[in-house]
């Protein structure tokens, strides 16, 4: 009897053993099963990304006629706001896109989607320790899959530099003021169409990638480590002060001065009376279709001047984009599938080649060869990506986080407006962040 | 039965008014009361700390209600001024006055919209329509939307002019007015001036409040202008509350003290109705 006890105790810690084993995959429908299976994928982009998407989801579709993927995409405005509300609610896609700043910001450093390092079919020696450093949370888990890496360069109009006698874009930021204000010397306080500016910044964020990489440059710091901001406030007000000699000397227009749209479609640059933009090199395709009807022999690529003769030009850099499996397909089950979709999507050499660039220059290990093979990155494109791969700076996880961005754009702006000094605004961008990391 | 019908028959009006009214506003008011983390799906009592917050330690706030209550102040009379003005002119018995009625109420089809924040963003460039035209009387150009102190107006010009609605319910109304008081007023030698501040307004101060109530309470909840013309700036000059609310919400996941800010929002809307209907003892005539 009582071996017979030991026994049935023993089968049955055994089903429970077995059983918990099994739980792993009890949800999961994998691709191999032939059973039908849905998945669900977003993505934010223009047209082209669209249309060359959905041929590669039809191409996926046709060689696994069992699996259907349904496309969800869109702007990029309201996209936040959507996965926000769906990740609340449970109800994301299998896979989304995201970028940099959510992977971090939307758990508060915890990463909200599946953890990569755990996924079948997912082979992470495509992706890079350093691609994979962009997604991994504080927690350290893997939230997603970068894309790539990009970082802002100058896009300049060689002909304005030659009406002034230079061949060579400025090195140092004295240079490119003294060119500046010959640029500007007949501007009118409000832009009426025919003022002229040797560096146009396009949108909030240019200015502010300006001035942190000024801060980077000179004085190596980041945004902040562990919850400290980094910078101090004289580093921090010695950035201000070259921004301020920008804007005395008319290097950038004043606010003013600086009218919608805030983008490559400004009239400033369309029509040539830019001297310059900052744009990430992933979308420079952009301000080069854009200026004088698309004559990119007229352009050329630079870093950020130094801001001393021969010093540091280091571009801040971070991974363009992320797509991650999400908590819901494993929570549906659905994630085996949703994970060889995504793998497949970066490896597939027929996929690779439908994509193109069209999610920006692809670094993991087949999508980069291929897209090498293709020739898909040329041009003024493949000179920027050259200067950043010479001249890597680190953008903190943080930089993007809009409790943190927010006071930096308001300081930049009122030290535009004349409304701070550089020491105000500098204080301002100090203990305002610090504020909101707390 | 028939005595109870009519409550049968408020049924579906009962399950709409409590799922997507009565709910969602006590929720709320629950959930202004905690940390809450949506995505994460966490949330941490705090009682009434997001009010302080918003009160007493966030600065930034009274800047938004600021900025909201200059919308208001000077909006409200100046789309209740155009709707009227246009109503009263449209009023007259013209040919093709229906063309004119029409055409006057397209802005306010159009709404907030994306096309019409470039309409208004071109016509109010540095070298656009507006500057253009003032530059003919010798106006030096004026940076409309980027400008500190030109900047709200800009959104004030645009809400005037999607006056449409209010005009048509102006026009409703002095339609109503009995043509014999202006015959009798004629006759006692009455100006048009007179008639009009003495009979049409006097008469109309039902609608006048019931249109400044609607009127009021919309540019409280404005969003589309000065989030898609000016982007809340420059410098938070039009960082209206809906707008502010929608940042917190969306953009930093503060939802618990978004809420706390809608409450304050209500309660501002509240307040203000209130004061309103206090008021019109004295100055609105109801006819009976």
């Amino acid at each position: 009897m009582k071996k017979f006890v030991v026994f049935i105790g023993l089968l049955l810690a055994a089903m429970f053993v077995l059983s918990a084993c099994g739980s792993d995959d009890a949800g999961g429908i994998r691709v191999s099963d032939g059973e039908e299976a849905e998945i669900t994928f977003r993505w934010w982009g223009g047209d082209a990304r669209h249309n060359a998407t959905l041929e590669a989801i039809a191409l996926f579709e046709d060689r696994y006629p069992h699996i259907t993927v349904n496309a969800e995409f869109g702007a990029f405005g309201g996209f936040l706001e959507q996965l926000t509300m769906d990740l609340a609610g449970g109800t994301e896609p299998d896979i989304v896109q995201s970028n940099f700043a959510w992977v971090h910001s939307l758990g508060n450093g915890q990463n909200v989607f599946a953890n990569h390092l755990y996924l079948p079919y997912l082979d992470l020696t495509e992706w890079s320790p350093e691609l994979r450093s962009f997604t991994t949370t504080a927690d350290g888990q893997l939230s997603g899959v970068s894309h790539g890496i990009t970082g802002r360069v100058i896009i300049y109009s060689r002909d304005m530099l030659a009406q002034h006698g230079l061949s060579a874009f400025p090195a140092t930021f004295d240079e490119w003021i003294a060119l500046g204000e010959r640029i500007s010397a007949d501007n009118t306080a409000i832009d009426t169409g025919a003022n002229r500016y040797a560096f146009f910044p396009l949108g909030d964020q240019t200015l502010d990638i300006v001035l942190m990489t000024i801060i980077l440059n000179e004085f190596n710091v980041n945004l902040q480590s562990d919850g400290r901001i980094l910078p101090t406030i004289d580093q921090v007000e010695y950035a201000f002060n070259v921004l301020g000699r920008m804007i005395d000397s008319g290097t950038i227009p004043t606010m003013q001065q600086q009218e919608a749209p805030h983008d490559a479609t400004n009239p400033v640059w369309m029509q040539g009376r830019g001297g310059s933009v900052f744009e990430w090199v992933g979308n420079i395709g952009l301000p080069i279709g854009n200026f004088l009807d698309g004559n990119e022999a007229d352009l050329g690529v630079a870093l950020l001047p130094a801001t001393r003769a021969g010093g540091t030009q280091n571009s801040m850099q971070r991974t363009s984009l992320v797509h991650a499996v999400t908590q819901a397909s494993v929570e549906r089950g659905t994630h085996y599938i949703a994970s060889y979709f995504l793998n497949w999507f970066y490896t597939d050499e027929g996929a690779l080649r439908l994509l193109g660039n069209q999610f920006g220059i692809p670094l993991s290990r087949t999508a980069a060869r291929i897209s090498a093979e293709e020739g898909n990155t040329r041009g003024l494109q493949l000179a920027g990506l050259h200067l950043l791969e010479a001249n890597v700076g680190d953008m903190c996880h943080l930089f993007e986080d809009p409790s943190l961005r927010d006071p930096r754009f308001f300081a930049i702006d009122a030290f535009r407006y004349g409304q701070m000094n550089a020491r105000q605004a500098a204080e301002h961008w100090v203990n305002e962040q610090q504020a909101a990391l707390r | 039965m028939t005595k109870y019908a009519p409550f049968f028959l408020l049924i579906p009006w009962f399950i709409g008014i409590t799922v997507f009214r009565v709910y969602p506003m006590i929720s709320s008011f629950y959930y202004s009361l905690f940390d809450f983390q949506p995505v994460l799906r966490t949330r941490e009592f705090v009682g009434f700390d997001n009010y302080a917050r918003l009160l007493f330690r966030f600065p930034h706030f009274w800047d938004s209600v600021r900025a909201t209550l200059r919308y208001v102040l000077w909006g409200t009379p100046m789309v209740l001024i155009a709707a009227f003005f246009i109503a009263f002119v449209l009023n007259f018995k013209l040919k093709g006055i229906n063309l004119f009625r029409t055409a006057y109420y397209v802005p306010s089809i159009l709404g907030g919209n994306v096309a019409v924040a470039i309409l208004w963003s071109q016509l109010f460039s540095g070298n656009g329509p507006v500057n253009q035209v003032l530059g003919i009387f010798g106006v030096e150009p004026i940076s409309w939307i980027r400008d500190t102190t030109f900047a709200p107006f800009t959104l004030i010009f645009l809400s005037a002019w999607q006056f449409g609605s209010v005009m048509l319910i102006f026009l409703a109304a002095l339609q109503n007015v009995s043509p014999s008081l202006y015959e009798a007023a004629s006759i006692d030698g009455a100006s048009k001036w007179r008639q009009l501040f003495k009979i049409t307004l006097p008469i109309i101060t039902p609608v006048l409040l019931f249109n400044t109530v609607n009127v009021l309470i919309r540019h409280f909840q404005e969003f589309n202008a000065p989030y898609l013309i000016t982007n809340r700036g420059p410098l938070r000059a039009t960082d209206f509350l809906n707008v502010l609310i929608y940042d917190y919400a969306f953009r930093r996941l503060e939802f618990g003290f978004a809420l706390a800010m809608t409450w304050f929002l209500l309660a501002a809307i509240g307040l203000l109705t209130v004061i309103l209907f206090f008021s019109s003892k004295y100055w609105v005539h109801y006819s009976d």
